[in-house]
């Protein structure tokens, strides 16, 4: 599925807010079918290669990491901290690479909006900067095509998602 | 040292959204945000708010899945490697029902959990601050000043800024406000209609509920000595996402203080109390047949049916989850209700309930408060029985 086909599917307000202030989940698993999970701090829509970038920091993510390139597969949820609602996408050949500039100036600006986000939603200053990175250092990219997308517009248990396939 | 569940407590109160990962040979895993992680017991979590084909996942064979959880002050991050549990395990355990709006709920066995992130460390001193405000309470020679006193304590050692204690009158008033620090003195009447507060009373034991608008946490906690209520403590996080573990610990020893102290005014002059006490309450017994829903008032039978069944489901609710304000919108969701397709039929039933209740039964009401939706008082504790068959 091309980035353009999936926005179109899944709608402007939830494509746009993938590169928002979002929570971000990033899941693959082992050879032996068990799911590996690690939060992500930021997302870039690569308009070189049609391809979405997730960002994860290899110190809390190296089992994650081995099996995205053990299997090439992965799944992302990205959330609104405000809503809930979610979209959910997975790719089957996805690849870990070096970050370039361009990634390195999303998680920045990634950081710095979704600190915002959580400071507003009741969280102190002193959890987030606990909670998040202070910048790109040690962090790995996850790039992936996305071959399905599920919508949860009012969170994962409330009304009924929508699935998109290629 | 690797920590078991019982070390990460606090990262499983509800305060923070947790990740979840499901996954099953062969098939690409599902992660979701869900709203609440619980801890059940030292090994076992509820997950609440799965998704459709999480909450499928949970209850096969060979079910697995992969948990991550934050702890609401500290920021420490912790992930749970989890295997699901079969169906007829799940809805024996206390957590395995369907959560308000049929939100999906799955019961996991916990077989590791692995530190992610140290965050900050836990929050030093509470035991401190017990031992603390404890002594004050203790060696406080005027009674009629320590709600005032207790308040400022948990303020100060604490930071529980906004607080108040009720405090029960000589009967047959009303238990009456002894002090209110941080917030607005609040009418006494709504206070009791309090869904934390009123629990905390009710059962006597500490109960919590959602913040005004959504946002942080009220605890209530009993002050309880022996067989008497003397009143309860009621905070709000503001401020903060919620309360953690040890604040409910720290509270609950702090009322114990406080109970054993105005216990200790009641014997030193002869039994008559500073502030009297709250003598538990005759329970409303409430009691469903299963084959026709038909519900039975202290005995006496009130209505059958769908509308027992709503009546069954609301007192439920109201007793599980401290839930007063309800929907129409939310109620047909309820598949246990087995309500008949047309629309209409939901409206109906209810105002039949209404009108039953008003006409037997003094103890529960039903308010409108808006379209579609209406408020459950209950005036009494309640104790259900169910007979099957």
């Amino acid at each position: 599925m091309s980035i353009s086909t999936l926005f179109a599917a899944i709608g402007e307000g939830l494509a746009g807010s993938i590169e928002a202030g979002v929570s971000i989940g990033v899941a693959s698993h082992s050879l032996d079918g068990f799911p590996s999970l690690s939060r992500a701090y930021g997302c870039r829509v690569d308009a070189r290669t049609d391809e979405l970038r997730v960002f994860v920091a290899g110190t809390e993510s190296s089992d994650l990491l081995r099996d995205v390139s053990a299997t090439g597969v992965i799944s992302a949820v990205f959330t609104e901290v405000s809503s809930q609602a979610s979209v959910r996408l997975k790719g089957g050949s996805a690849r870990v690479e070096a970050l370039v500039d361009a990634d390195r100036a999303r998680i920045l600006a990634y950081l710095a909006e979704y600190s915002g986000v959580l400071h507003r939603s009741g969280h102190t200053r002193a959890f987030t900067e606990q909670l998040l990175p202070r910048g790109a250092e040690g962090m790995f990219a996850i790039a992936f095509r996305p071959e399905g997308a599920a919508m949860h517009p009012a969170g994962p248990a409330q009304g009924r998602h929508t699935e998109f396939t290629p | 040292m690797t920590p078991g569940l019982a070390d990460i407590r606090d990262c499983l109160d509800g305060s923070v959204p947790a990740l979840v990962a499901t996954g099953a040979p062969g098939s690409v895993p599902v992660v979701m945000q869900v709203p609440q992680v619980l801890y059940v017991d030292p090994r076992h979590v509820a997950v609440h708010g799965l998704c459709e084909a999480q909450a499928d996942c949970v209850r096969s064979a060979d079910a697995r899945a992969t948990v991550m959880v934050t702890h609401p002050e500290t920021a420490a991050s912790h992930r749970l490697y989890v295997e699901g549990m079969p169906a007829d395990a799940g809805d024996r355990h206390p957590g395995g029902s369907q959560a308000p709006g049929g939100a999906g709920v799955g019961i996991y066995r916990v077989r590791r959990v692995e530190r992610v992130a140290a965050g900050m460390g836990p929050r030093r001193g509470v035991l401190a601050a017990v031992r603390e405000i404890a002594c004050r309470i203790a060696r406080s020679a005027d009674h009629a000043a320590l709600p005032e006193i207790v308040l400022e304590a948990i303020d100060m050692r604490l930071g529980m800024r906004h607080g108040l204690l009720l405090l029960s009158a000589p009967a047959p008033e009303q238990p009456r406000l002894a002090a209110c620090r941080g917030m607005a003195p609040p009418a006494t009447a709504a206070l009791l209609g309090d869904a934390a507060l009123g629990r905390a009373m009710r059962k006597w034991e500490p109960a919590r509920a959602g913040g005004p608008d959504g946002r942080g946490e009220r605890l209530a906690i009993p002050v309880v000595t022996g067989d008497a209520l003397f009143g309860v403590l009621y905070v709000e996080a503001r401020e903060r996402t919620g309360f953690t573990h040890d604040d409910e610990d720290a509270l609950v020893a702090i009322c114990h203080a406080l109970g054993l102290a105005l216990k200790s005014w009641l014997v030193a002059h002869g039994g008559r109390s500073p502030v009297g006490t709250i003598a538990p309450e005759k329970q409303l017994v409430v009691r469903r047949y299963a084959r026709d829903n038909s519900i039975f008032i202290d005995g006496e039978y009130l209505i059958k049916g769908v509308a027992g069944a709503i009546l069954w489901t609301l007192l439920k609710q109201y007793d599980d989850e401290g839930t007063v304000d309800f929907s129409n919108r939310i109620l047909r969701r309820e598949k246990a209700l087995g309500l008949p397709g047309l629309v209409d039929n939901l409206e109906a039933r209810l105002i039949l309930l209404d009108r039953r209740l008003t006409e037997r039964c003094d103890s529960l009401r039903m308010e409108k408060t808006g379209r579609g939706q209406f408020r459950l008082r209950v005036g009494r504790s309640l104790l259900f029985e169910e007979v099957m068959g």
